[in-house]
Protein backbone atom coordinates (compact mmCIF):
# COMPACT_ATOMS: atom_id res chain seq x y z
CA UNK A 1 0.00 0.00 0.00
CA UNK A 2 1.24 3.48 -0.87
CA UNK A 3 2.51 5.21 2.26
CA UNK A 4 0.87 8.45 1.15
CA UNK A 5 -2.57 6.90 0.78
CA UNK A 6 -5.24 8.22 3.06
CA UNK A 7 -5.75 6.21 6.19
CA UNK A 8 -9.17 6.29 7.74
CA UNK A 9 -9.95 5.14 11.22
CA UNK A 10 -9.09 1.46 11.43
CA UNK A 11 -10.05 -1.28 13.87
CA UNK A 12 -6.59 -0.98 15.41
CA UNK A 13 -7.13 2.73 15.98
CA UNK A 14 -10.50 2.07 17.56
CA UNK A 15 -8.93 -0.43 19.91
CA UNK A 16 -6.18 2.02 20.75
CA UNK A 17 -8.68 4.79 21.51
CA UNK A 18 -10.76 2.39 23.61
CA UNK A 19 -7.68 1.52 25.67
CA UNK A 20 -6.67 5.16 26.17
CA UNK A 21 -10.19 6.17 27.15
CA UNK A 22 -10.19 3.17 29.50
CA UNK A 23 -7.20 4.72 31.24
CA UNK A 24 -4.26 2.83 29.71
CA UNK A 25 -1.21 5.04 30.21
CA UNK A 26 0.79 2.64 28.08
CA UNK A 27 -1.53 3.11 25.10
CA UNK A 28 -1.44 6.90 25.41
CA UNK A 29 2.33 6.84 25.75
CA UNK A 30 2.57 4.82 22.53
CA UNK A 31 0.35 7.38 20.79
CA UNK A 32 2.54 10.24 21.99
CA UNK A 33 5.71 8.46 20.93
CA UNK A 34 4.29 7.82 17.48
CA UNK A 35 3.17 11.37 16.75
CA UNK A 36 5.36 13.61 18.90
CA UNK A 37 8.12 14.22 16.34
CA UNK A 38 5.63 14.93 13.57
CA UNK A 39 3.60 17.26 15.78
CA UNK A 40 6.70 19.11 16.97
CA UNK A 41 8.02 19.54 13.43
CA UNK A 42 4.70 20.93 12.25
CA UNK A 43 4.44 23.37 15.15
CA UNK A 44 8.03 24.48 14.63
CA UNK A 45 7.53 25.02 10.92
CA UNK A 46 4.51 27.21 11.60
CA UNK A 47 5.83 29.30 14.49
CA UNK A 48 9.60 29.08 13.90
CA UNK A 49 10.47 29.02 17.58
CA UNK A 50 11.61 26.02 19.62
CA UNK A 51 10.04 27.02 22.92
CA UNK A 52 6.74 27.92 21.34
CA UNK A 53 6.72 24.64 19.44
CA UNK A 54 7.33 22.67 22.65
CA UNK A 55 4.50 24.46 24.40
CA UNK A 56 2.13 23.98 21.49
CA UNK A 57 2.83 20.26 21.33
CA UNK A 58 2.33 19.91 25.07
CA UNK A 59 -0.99 21.78 24.89
CA UNK A 60 -2.00 19.72 21.86
CA UNK A 61 -1.44 16.36 23.54
CA UNK A 62 -3.26 17.48 26.68
CA UNK A 63 -6.16 18.53 24.48
CA UNK A 64 -6.00 15.26 22.57
CA UNK A 65 -6.04 13.23 25.78
CA UNK A 66 -9.17 14.96 27.01
CA UNK A 67 -10.91 15.07 23.63
CA UNK A 68 -10.30 11.44 22.66
CA UNK A 69 -13.67 10.21 24.00
CA UNK A 70 -15.34 12.67 21.60
CA UNK A 71 -13.18 11.69 18.62
CA UNK A 72 -15.74 10.87 15.91
CA UNK A 73 -13.38 8.99 13.66
CA UNK A 74 -14.31 10.77 10.44
CA UNK A 75 -10.58 11.13 9.82
CA UNK A 76 -7.53 9.15 10.85
CA UNK A 77 -5.95 9.80 14.22
CA UNK A 78 -2.95 11.32 12.48
CA UNK A 79 -5.08 13.83 10.57
CA UNK A 80 -7.04 14.70 13.70
CA UNK A 81 -3.90 15.21 15.78
CA UNK A 82 -2.23 17.34 13.12
CA UNK A 83 -5.37 19.42 12.74
CA UNK A 84 -5.24 20.22 16.46
CA UNK A 85 -1.52 21.03 16.31
CA UNK A 86 -2.03 23.20 13.23
CA UNK A 87 -4.87 25.15 14.87
CA UNK A 88 -2.90 25.76 18.06
CA UNK A 89 0.17 26.79 16.07
CA UNK A 90 -1.80 29.26 13.95
CA UNK A 91 -3.40 30.69 17.08
CA UNK A 92 0.01 31.16 18.68
CA UNK A 93 1.32 32.81 15.54
CA UNK A 94 -1.67 35.13 15.36
CA UNK A 95 -1.39 36.06 19.04
CA UNK A 96 2.23 36.93 18.58
CA UNK A 97 1.54 39.01 15.50
CA UNK A 98 -0.94 41.01 17.60
CA UNK A 99 1.67 41.58 20.24
CA UNK A 100 2.78 45.20 20.13
CA UNK A 101 6.41 44.17 20.38
CA UNK A 102 6.08 42.28 17.14
CA UNK A 103 3.79 44.82 15.50
CA UNK A 104 6.46 47.47 15.92
CA UNK A 105 9.05 45.07 14.52
CA UNK A 106 11.21 45.45 17.64
CA UNK A 107 11.84 41.71 17.83
CA UNK A 108 13.76 42.02 14.55
CA UNK A 109 16.36 44.14 16.29
CA UNK A 110 17.76 40.97 17.84
CA UNK A 111 18.70 39.95 21.33
CA UNK A 112 15.66 37.82 22.09
CA UNK A 113 15.11 34.34 20.78
CA UNK A 114 11.83 35.28 19.18
CA UNK A 115 10.41 33.74 16.06
CA UNK A 116 12.61 34.09 13.06
CA UNK A 117 9.77 34.60 10.70
CA UNK A 118 6.56 35.93 12.07
CA UNK A 119 6.63 39.66 11.48
CA UNK A 120 6.98 40.32 7.78
CA UNK A 121 3.24 39.78 7.33
CA UNK A 122 2.77 43.15 8.93
CA UNK A 123 5.91 44.90 7.84
CA UNK A 124 5.66 47.76 5.37
CA UNK A 125 8.54 46.46 3.33
CA UNK A 126 8.98 42.77 4.01
CA UNK A 127 11.87 42.42 1.59
CA UNK A 128 13.87 45.12 3.34
CA UNK A 129 12.94 43.85 6.76
CA UNK A 130 14.03 40.40 5.91
CA UNK A 131 17.47 41.22 4.65
CA UNK A 132 19.68 38.74 6.35
CA UNK A 133 23.06 37.23 5.79
CA UNK A 134 21.88 33.76 6.34
CA UNK A 135 20.07 32.15 3.40
CA UNK A 136 18.08 29.94 5.76
CA UNK A 137 16.68 33.00 7.42
CA UNK A 138 15.97 34.54 4.05
CA UNK A 139 14.01 31.48 2.93
CA UNK A 140 12.01 31.67 6.16
CA UNK A 141 11.20 35.29 5.35
CA UNK A 142 10.12 34.36 1.83
CA UNK A 143 7.83 31.68 3.20
CA UNK A 144 6.45 34.17 5.67
CA UNK A 145 5.62 36.62 2.92
CA UNK A 146 3.36 34.08 1.22
CA UNK A 147 -0.38 34.49 1.75
CA UNK A 148 -1.46 32.48 4.79
CA UNK A 149 -3.48 29.92 2.82
CA UNK A 150 -0.55 29.15 0.50
CA UNK A 151 1.93 29.04 3.36
CA UNK A 152 -0.16 26.56 5.35
CA UNK A 153 -0.57 24.23 2.38
CA UNK A 154 3.13 24.44 1.55
CA UNK A 155 4.22 23.71 5.12
CA UNK A 156 1.97 20.67 5.33
CA UNK A 157 3.18 19.50 1.95
CA UNK A 158 6.76 19.60 3.21
CA UNK A 159 5.91 16.45 5.19
CA UNK A 160 6.46 13.58 2.81
CA UNK A 161 4.06 11.37 4.71
CA UNK A 162 1.11 13.70 4.12
CA UNK A 163 -0.91 13.27 0.94
CA UNK A 164 -3.01 16.01 -0.64
CA UNK A 165 -6.07 14.17 0.69
CA UNK A 166 -4.76 14.32 4.24
CA UNK A 167 -3.74 17.97 3.86
CA UNK A 168 -7.24 18.74 2.59
CA UNK A 169 -8.72 17.14 5.72
CA UNK A 170 -6.38 19.04 8.01
CA UNK A 171 -7.12 22.38 6.34
CA UNK A 172 -10.75 21.50 5.66
CA UNK A 173 -10.63 22.49 1.98
CA UNK A 174 -11.13 20.41 -1.19
CA UNK A 175 -8.20 18.40 -2.58
CA UNK A 176 -8.18 20.50 -5.76
CA UNK A 177 -7.74 23.63 -3.67
CA UNK A 178 -4.81 22.06 -1.85
CA UNK A 179 -3.18 21.17 -5.16
CA UNK A 180 -3.66 24.69 -6.53
CA UNK A 181 -2.36 26.32 -3.35
CA UNK A 182 0.74 24.16 -3.29
CA UNK A 183 1.50 24.96 -6.89
CA UNK A 184 0.90 28.69 -6.41
CA UNK A 185 3.14 28.69 -3.33
CA UNK A 186 5.89 26.86 -5.18
CA UNK A 187 5.70 29.24 -8.10
CA UNK A 188 5.89 32.32 -5.90
CA UNK A 189 8.70 30.90 -3.82
CA UNK A 190 10.62 29.89 -6.90
CA UNK A 191 10.41 33.48 -8.20
CA UNK A 192 11.72 34.86 -4.93
CA UNK A 193 14.53 32.33 -4.72
CA UNK A 194 15.59 33.07 -8.28
CA UNK A 195 15.56 36.79 -7.52
CA UNK A 196 17.70 36.20 -4.43
CA UNK A 197 20.01 33.97 -6.48
CA UNK A 198 19.34 31.03 -4.23
CA UNK A 199 18.05 28.95 -7.13
CA UNK B 1 12.01 23.25 -27.13
CA UNK B 2 10.05 20.06 -27.70
CA UNK B 3 11.22 17.56 -30.28
CA UNK B 4 7.59 16.59 -30.69
CA UNK B 5 5.51 19.73 -31.23
CA UNK B 6 2.24 17.75 -31.05
CA UNK B 7 2.94 17.03 -27.40
CA UNK B 8 1.10 19.47 -25.20
CA UNK B 9 3.39 21.03 -22.63
CA UNK B 10 2.31 20.05 -19.09
CA UNK B 11 1.10 22.86 -16.89
CA UNK B 12 3.02 23.95 -13.83
CA UNK B 13 0.13 22.69 -11.75
CA UNK B 14 0.52 19.20 -13.26
CA UNK B 15 4.28 19.26 -12.71
CA UNK B 16 3.79 20.22 -9.08
CA UNK B 17 1.33 17.37 -8.50
CA UNK B 18 3.64 15.00 -10.41
CA UNK B 19 6.49 15.91 -8.10
CA UNK B 20 4.34 15.07 -5.08
CA UNK B 21 3.26 11.73 -6.53
CA UNK B 22 -0.36 12.83 -6.67
CA UNK B 23 -1.22 12.02 -10.29
CA UNK B 24 -2.91 8.95 -11.74
CA UNK B 25 -0.89 6.53 -13.87
CA UNK B 26 -2.06 8.01 -17.20
CA UNK B 27 -1.00 11.50 -16.19
CA UNK B 28 2.29 10.19 -14.81
CA UNK B 29 3.06 8.64 -18.20
CA UNK B 30 2.10 11.84 -20.02
CA UNK B 31 4.26 14.03 -17.80
CA UNK B 32 7.11 11.52 -17.87
CA UNK B 33 7.08 11.64 -21.64
CA UNK B 34 6.98 15.42 -21.69
CA UNK B 35 9.88 15.92 -19.33
CA UNK B 36 11.93 13.39 -21.23
CA UNK B 37 11.78 15.56 -24.35
CA UNK B 38 11.06 19.10 -23.23
CA UNK B 39 13.82 21.12 -21.67
CA UNK B 40 11.48 23.77 -20.30
CA UNK B 41 9.26 21.30 -18.49
CA UNK B 42 12.27 19.42 -17.15
CA UNK B 43 13.79 22.68 -15.95
CA UNK B 44 10.57 23.70 -14.24
CA UNK B 45 10.27 20.32 -12.55
CA UNK B 46 13.90 20.50 -11.37
CA UNK B 47 13.26 23.98 -10.00
CA UNK B 48 10.19 22.82 -8.07
CA UNK B 49 12.15 19.90 -6.67
CA UNK B 50 14.93 22.25 -5.59
CA UNK B 51 12.39 24.63 -4.00
CA UNK B 52 11.06 21.72 -1.94
CA UNK B 53 14.57 20.74 -0.92
CA UNK B 54 15.52 24.29 0.11
CA UNK B 55 12.27 24.60 2.00
CA UNK B 56 12.90 21.39 3.87
CA UNK B 57 16.43 22.43 4.80
CA UNK B 58 15.31 25.85 5.96
CA UNK B 59 12.11 25.16 7.86
CA UNK B 60 12.83 21.88 9.59
CA UNK B 61 13.82 22.06 13.25
CA UNK B 62 17.52 21.50 13.87
CA UNK B 63 16.79 19.28 16.83
CA UNK B 64 13.62 17.48 17.84
CA UNK B 65 13.21 17.01 21.60
CA UNK B 66 13.25 13.40 22.79
CA UNK B 67 9.81 11.89 22.41
CA UNK B 68 10.26 9.44 25.31
CA UNK B 69 11.16 12.18 27.80
CA UNK B 70 8.27 14.29 26.55
CA UNK B 71 5.83 11.38 26.89
CA UNK B 72 6.97 10.63 30.46
CA UNK B 73 6.62 14.27 31.47
CA UNK B 74 3.18 14.46 29.94
CA UNK B 75 2.01 11.26 31.61
CA UNK B 76 3.23 12.54 34.95
CA UNK B 77 0.92 15.52 34.50
CA UNK B 78 -2.01 13.38 33.45
CA UNK B 79 -1.64 10.68 36.07
CA UNK B 80 -4.68 11.75 38.06
CA UNK B 81 -6.88 12.79 35.16
CA UNK B 82 -9.01 10.28 33.29
CA UNK B 83 -9.40 11.20 29.61
CA UNK B 84 -12.36 13.42 28.90
CA UNK B 85 -12.53 14.69 32.47
CA UNK B 86 -11.75 18.16 31.16
CA UNK B 87 -10.12 19.03 34.46
CA UNK B 88 -6.64 19.52 33.20
CA UNK B 89 -4.32 20.54 35.98
CA UNK B 90 -2.41 23.71 35.45
CA UNK B 91 0.46 22.80 33.20
CA UNK B 92 3.99 24.22 33.29
CA UNK B 93 2.98 26.06 30.13
CA UNK B 94 0.15 27.77 31.98
CA UNK B 95 2.43 28.57 34.87
CA UNK B 96 4.95 30.04 32.50
CA UNK B 97 2.24 32.21 30.99
CA UNK B 98 1.46 33.66 34.42
CA UNK B 99 5.01 34.89 34.83
CA UNK B 100 5.77 38.17 33.04
CA UNK B 101 8.40 37.98 30.34
CA UNK B 102 11.56 40.06 30.82
CA UNK B 103 10.24 42.51 28.24
CA UNK B 104 6.91 42.94 30.04
CA UNK B 105 8.66 43.34 33.38
CA UNK B 106 11.04 45.97 31.96
CA UNK B 107 8.15 47.89 30.37
CA UNK B 108 6.17 47.79 33.64
CA UNK B 109 9.16 49.01 35.66
CA UNK B 110 9.84 51.82 33.19
CA UNK B 111 6.16 52.88 33.34
CA UNK B 112 6.23 52.93 37.15
CA UNK B 113 9.43 54.99 37.05
CA UNK B 114 7.89 57.55 34.70
CA UNK B 115 4.73 57.82 36.86
CA UNK B 116 6.73 58.31 40.07
CA UNK B 117 8.94 60.97 38.43
CA UNK B 118 5.90 62.79 37.08
CA UNK B 119 4.20 62.64 40.49
CA UNK B 120 7.24 64.03 42.29
CA UNK B 121 7.61 66.82 39.71
CA UNK B 122 3.95 67.84 39.94
CA UNK B 123 4.07 67.78 43.75
CA UNK B 124 7.22 69.96 43.65
CA UNK B 125 5.58 72.48 41.31
CA UNK B 126 2.48 72.69 43.52
CA UNK B 127 4.63 73.23 46.62
CA UNK B 128 6.50 76.03 44.84
CA UNK B 129 3.21 77.65 43.75
CA UNK B 130 1.85 77.51 47.30
CA UNK B 131 5.10 78.98 48.67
Amino acid sequence: MDAKQLKIRTAAEEERIRRIVGGSAEAFRALVLEFHALAYSLAYKVVGDERDAEEIVQDAFLKIYHALPQFRGDASLKTWILRIVMRLSLNRRRDRARNAWHRLGLHLLGGESESQYDAPDLAADPEATCIANDSRRLVMCFVDELPAALREALILNSFEELSYEEISRILDVPVGTVSSRIHAARRKLRGKLVQAQLL
Amino acid sequence: MSLFPWHKRPSGHDLSAYLDGELGSDDVDRIGEAIAFETLSRQQLDDYARVSQILDESLSPQVIPQSAAFADQLLAQLVLQPPGSGTAARTPTDRRRLLPSPKTAATALASIGILVTAGVTIAGLRRRRVA
